[in-house]
């Protein structure tokens, strides 16, 4: 974990690609996805909104499914496969003018089965506006023998931001996770946001014979450019 | 006495126009509607259903364009709930509730439950002029929950007061695939 304190630096930029090839084999670890139930869903949620004063936004998505009887989890029979995907966010502005795009897909048979993209532009208007925002996903993969659990996500505060989010996440093909935040000052690219962020990342895969942790986090505060990519893959 | 006699002039005339205004508001909420049984309340509200052979087996919309003609400022307001096809263990809403002054709003809304279970609900509001915003509160969302396989539940709900201009789409649509 990083934490550079306020005002020590004015501009900084985090560019961290994360890829992680499992030592057990790329392989074996695509054939743990979850086949697609029979049947299927799809969400579709568009949102714009343009307000001066106060918006809210919360979203929780929790989506399970298994190639065998989900109602009777657990314990997990031989050759049964469970997997989950989570998503949360929040979103809250005041005191400020806030241009809010969002993209939400959820769809159960087809890959990525999440893909949610999100734009985020932030001018305060008196010394207390701010926007807050938090963002994360997670999704888990269980068959006997075999535990897989992989989460991102990002918190911000900020008083004058541009922000782009990006989040991808599949359990029905290979499993894969892809998380994507760029913050900067509204009036371009590269100039700085004002307040604070962080992104994280972890993964704990427990195998039969190894085990694997990983957690990331980067945190700053003060005036930036921040961009960070986080990949799961095999 | 003139101004007493003017101010019931105009509380008369917002009488009206409100009354006028709610008549064909009423009249263009429900677009189009096919239903086996159906129960239509006051001002069409309120609606219950059980089958039909139509696809959609419910649609309906709204437009509502609105400025300040009552004495309180406030005018276009509604409370949107109740889409709630049940196949098997679904269960899902949309809604929109919207409070505002200076406002033009349109609510789509169409549900089938027949074949694949669908719900696509659209919300557009913004101000009366081109580029302008509403002026008052307004928040919509969706619920989702399904048992069986897969398990899925999911919340949404964005709001906005103070000026705003606000769109939002929600879709669900659920099919079982055919081998």
């Amino acid at each position: 974990m990083k934490k550079t304190p306020a005002r020590l630096i004015l501009i900084r930029v985090v560019v961290i690609a994360l890829a992680m090839s499992f030592t057990f084999g790329g392989v074996a670890f695509a054939s743990r996805n979850v086949p697609p139930t029979p049947e299927t869903a799809t969400l579709t949620i568009t949102t714009e909104v343009v307000c001066d004063r106060k918006m809210k936004e919360i979203e929780q998505l929790n989506w399970e499914c298994s190639n065998k009887d989900l109602l009777d989890n657990p314990p997990l029979t031989s050759g049964q496969k469970y997997g989950k995907i989570k998503y949360k966010e929040n979103t809250f502005s005041s005191g400020g003018t806030i241009n809010l795009y969002k993209d939400f897909k959820v769809d159960t048979g087809k890959t990525p089965n999440l893909e949610v993209t999100k734009n985020i532009g932030y001018t305060a208007a008196c010394k207390k506006g701010s926007v807050s925002h938090t963002e994360g996903v997670g999704m888990s993969l269980k068959s006997k023998g075999c535990c897989v659990y992989v989460a991102a996500g990002c918190y911000m505060s900020m008083t004058d931001v541009q922000a782009t989010t990006e989040t991808k996440a599949q359990i029905t093909q290979t499993p894969e996770m892809h998380y994507e935040i760029n913050a900067g000052r509204l009036e371009g690219p590269g100039n700085p946001a004002e307040g604070i962020i962080s992104a994280s990342m972890s993964a704990s895969v427990d195998d039969e014979h190894k085990g694997l942790k990983l957690r990331y986090k980067t945190t700053v505060d003060g005036s930036f450019a921040f961009y960070e990519v986080m990949d799961f893959k095999p | 006495m003139k101004r007493a006699m003017g101010l019931i002039g105009a509380v008369a005339i917002t009488i009206a126009l409100m009354v006028a205004a709610s008549g064909v508001a009423a009249a263009s909420w429900f677009v189009e509607y096919t239903s086996a049984k159906q129960a239509v309340g006051t001002s069409a509200k309120f609606v219950d259903w059980e089958s039909s052979s139509e696809k959609p087996t419910l649609a309906f919309g709204k437009v509502a364009t609105n400025r300040n003609f009552n004495l309180h400022g406030y005018t276009s307001k509604w409370n949107e709930l109740g889409l709630l096809p049940t196949a098997s263990c679904d269960e899902m809403n949309a809604y929109s509730k919207l409070h505002a002054t200076d406002v033009q709003a349109t609510t789509s809304a169409e549900v089938g439950i027949t074949d694949n279970p669908a719900l696509n609900y659209k919300i557009d509001v913004k101000g009366l002029n081109e580029g302008s915003m509403a002026k008052g509160r307004i928040s919509a969302g969706m619920n989702v929950y399904v048992v069986g396989d897969p398990v899925l539940s999911y919340e949404e709900r964005s709001s906005a007061s103070g000026l705003f201009q606000f769109h939002k789409e929600m879709s669900y649509t659920s099919k079982i695939a055919t081998p």
